[in-house]
């Protein structure tokens, strides 16, 4: 049984919420660099545009609403305590937030000087942040919710994959600063995998346990998935840190036989989630199903294209499967959910100040339209195959794709900003500053 | 009871089952009526809505794991 939530210890809307706004503010500075530099930054993944762009993503917007939702999730689903959840979101917010801007900047004068800033500020708020974290599993290892253990096992994966890509990002400023005589290219390899493969993807199919029964009213995953899967993607992602250049035991067949294991519990698990929600109890899709089926879609094609890559080294073929993952799978999953987590956030938060039967309540509905969500989800489906073109040089996409991705961007900003702001305008009336909530 | 409003919400995502369960709290606060649910999970936001609205109410576990709540006003 995976549907378990509780709400005796919610932080309050502004902690969760300001990493939610952020997001898309970063998806809105990414498109304008991709429009401010144009088709150079296209060249390969090593560009230093596309380098400062793909950080603004993986930082700027996943690592951020990521961050935002476990400081949220954690108490409310999993009975976890984080230690002052509110201090502790608003510092890893400031630092989290600064340092991305640094180190995308840096990436693009490039400047030593922003490179070291940009690790200061990144470590110390993903240091915080993942020591806070750590902190929660253990004070709260007796009680953690029964029926949530494989989606708290997740998380603890995640949260150990993260730790291994600050540490690598951190490794690499280093030697990109000093120079060590290390492999740059197998380090940075590693530092992706771990980023991508581990913090990002297992969080996401940890929370999917989760949350695709819960808010798409579907079955529940097998208990076989559950708990399995994602140990052995975490055990996979160990082997081919071991057997990787880096270490010197390169072995050819080795790292292409862990390539398709890792395509292949990507692709069981989309199967899996595909088979879910064609199942829902409620035939008409929601705006965040069709954010999942993009999603799903889209994680599909990176399986694909990540054997693809050990037959063909080609640059637009890494930038291809960088786009899938990053925007197509992972980006789109999260616009999703944050359809699904502000309004009810923005539900629970104003029930608390608005007097009971004055009506002033508002409904779901009223606070996020649908109508409203799904214009931005065609504008983000339309954004992921433009990039693609953009990625393979074909004439005019550099532009097109960075002009939708500011536009998509830019709705999803002004949706949950409208979302919010029913909050403040309750808020108001009643009387209760919004910073003590 | 033959006098309770039944409400099954069962199937429906967060939070509209909370938001059924409160158009019909009204209709229940003079304490003549109980209101009973069926629900997926433990709506446990709810109950701190209804604990800090003076109304009470009683849980029970079903085999196929959803939950009946019964909520009346308190006396």
């Amino acid at each position: 049984m995976q549907r378990a939530l509780t709400f005796d210890s919610m932080p309050g809307l502004i902690a969760p919420v300001r990493f939610f706004l952020a997001a898309p503010l970063f998806a809105m500075l990414a498109a304008l660099v991709l429009l401010f530099f144009g088709p150079d930054a296209w060249s390969s993944r090593w560009s230093p545009v596309m380098l400062s762009v793909t950080h603004l993503f993986t930082l700027g917007i996943l690592t951020m609403s990521m961050a935002g939702s476990l400081i949220q999730l954690l108490p409310v689903a999993f009975r976890i305590q984080i230690p002052y959840p509110n201090p502790l979101g608003l510092i890893v917010f400031l630092l989290l937030a600064t340092g991305t801007l640094s180190l995308a900047v840096a990436f693009l004068t490039p400047s030593n000087l922003l490179f070291i800033t940009a690790a200061i500020l990144l470590g110390a708020g993903l240091g915080i942040f993942i020591f806070a974290l750590n902190l929660g599993f253990w004070l709260s290892r007796k009680q953690q919710a029964e029926k949530a253990r494989a989606s708290i096992l997740a998380i603890r994966y995640s949260v150990a994959s993260l730790t291994i890509t600050v540490i690598l990002g951190l490794t690499l400023i280093y030697a990109f600063t000093h120079p060590l005589g290390l492999s740059l290219v197998a380090l940075t390899n590693l530092h992706a995998l771990w980023g991508l493969a581990g913090w990002v993807a297992i969080l996401l199919m940890g929370i999917s346990f989760q949350v695709i029964p819960l808010f798409q009213v579907t079955e529940i995953y097998p208990a076989g998935m559950t708990q399995r899967l994602l140990p052995v993607l975490f055990v996979v992602l160990l082997l081919w840190t071991v057997f990787s250049e880096w270490f010197g035991l390169h072995t050819g067949i080795f790292q292409t036989a862990l390539v398709f294991v890792l395509a292949l519990l990507a692709i069981i698990f989309t199967i899996q989630t595909g088979i879910l929600l064609k199942g829902r109890k409620r035939p008409e899709p929601d705006v965040t199903t069709l954010f999942w089926r993009l999603s799903l879609a889209s994680l599909l094609g990176s399986s694909i294209l990540l054997p693809l890559l050990q037959l063909f080294s080609l640059p637009q073929l890494e930038l291809s499967l960088g786009i899938l993952f990053i925007l197509g799978c992972a980006y789109s999953a999260i616009n999703g959910m944050l359809y699904k987590i502000v309004p009810f956030l923005v539900l629970l938060h104003s029930q608390e100040i608005v007097p009971f039967r004055s009506g002033a309540v508002p409904k779901i509905k009223d606070i996020l339209p649908e109508a409203r969500a799904i214009r931005q989800f065609w504008m983000q489906l339309l954004t992921v195959p433009a990039m693609l073109a953009a990625a393979w040089q074909v004439p005019g996409f550099a532009s097109l794709a960075a002009l939708l991705l500011l536009v998509s961007a830019g709705m999803l900003f002004f949706n949950l900003l409208s979302a919010v702001s029913i909050y403040r305008r309750l808020a108001k009336q009643y009387k209760k500053p919004l910073k003590n909530q | 009871m033959n006098n309770d409003i039944q409400l099954d919400v069962r199937g429906l995502p967060p939070p509209e089952p909370m938001e059924r369960v409160l158009e019909l709290l009204p209709q229940i606060n003079n304490g003549e009526k109980r209101l009973r649910m069926l629900i997926d999970r433990e709506p446990l936001p709810l109950f701190r809505i209804l604990e800090s609205e003076q109304f009470e109410y009683s849980i029970r576990k079903q085999p196929d794991y959803s939950y009946e709540v019964i909520i009346w006003k308190k006396a």
